[in-house]
């Protein structure tokens, strides 16, 4: 993956996420059971990540609590979704890799045999969590 | 490298390569040393047809980006319900081009 493809998908990434939130924020009334998620729209089980929508906007009001529950990836992807946009800039400011060699450095390292075994178990626990606390 | 070797390689694996590449690896492994060829049949290539297969069932999940070795990417699209389902639906018609791109880096790294 070369520096500009990666920085032009996490921009297009950043951009949806953002629009996506902003979406939920304002017509969430309106939205009611709607769901992008194809696992949850076709088997009504929520995958690894649902409700992390809903777990954002509660970390955005200052509701911590309420977003473990929901599901703890939100921190992950709050995160991400804060620092992404200011590193991008930054790196196309000063024509910098730093973010690219990170990535390459993190993908790397996650891909060590032993890191993606925890990774996966992670997930999994979470997801069981996941379908538990919805049923 | 031998030519009647390098011809049988190329046949067994043009699928996994982009179509653009195939004549770059039949020169390089040509010009390669004979020492070589062990290291280029035990580079992992990986199947672009079972990385569609991947894609349209766990797709969602990340796993096709696992597979072919995107940790990175893999990991963004498990935390995102798979780019929100949007993306997931993308890879349906990128994975494969992806895949043989993988292939190329793999190749590349063991022929310099």
């Amino acid at each position: 993956m070369t520096r500009n493809r990666l920085y032009t998908l996490l921009g297009i990434a950043c951009l949806a996420g953002y629009s996506w939130l902003l979406l939920v924020y304002f017509f969430r009334e309106r939205m009611g059971a709607f769901t992008l998620c194809p696992i949850k729209a076709l088997s009504g089980y929520p995958c690894p990540s649902c409700g992390s929508t809903r777990g954002v906007l509660s970390i955005a009001r200052g509701d911590f609590a309420s977003a473990i529950h929901l599901n703890p990836v939100s921190y992950i992807v709050a995160a991400t979704m804060l620092i992404l946009p200011i590193w991008l800039i930054h790196d196309a400011i000063r024509k910098s890799h730093s973010l690219h060699r990170a990535y390459i450095g993190g993908s790397a390292w996650l891909g060590k045999k032993q890191n993606l075994i925890i990774f996966a178990v992670l997930i999994l626990i979470n997801w069981i969590w996941n379908i538990l606390k919805q049923h | 490298m031998d030519s009647q070797k390098v011809d049988m390689f190329m046949m067994m694996n043009s699928k996994n390569f982009e179509s653009q590449h195939l004549g770059i690896i039949r020169e390089k492994l040509l010009n390669a040393d004979e020492s070589r060829w062990a290291a280029a049949q035990t580079v992992a290539i990986k199947d672009p047809t079972t990385a569609l297969i991947i894609s349209i069932l766990i797709g969602q999940l990340g796993i096709d980006r696992f597979y072919i070795g995107d940790t990175g990417l893999g990991v963004a699209k498990l935390l995102t319900c798979g780019g929100l389902g949007i993306w997931a639906i993308v890879d349906w018609f990128l994975i494969m081009g992806a895949t043989r791109e993988k292939n190329m880096e793999a190749m590349q790294q063991v022929l310099i």
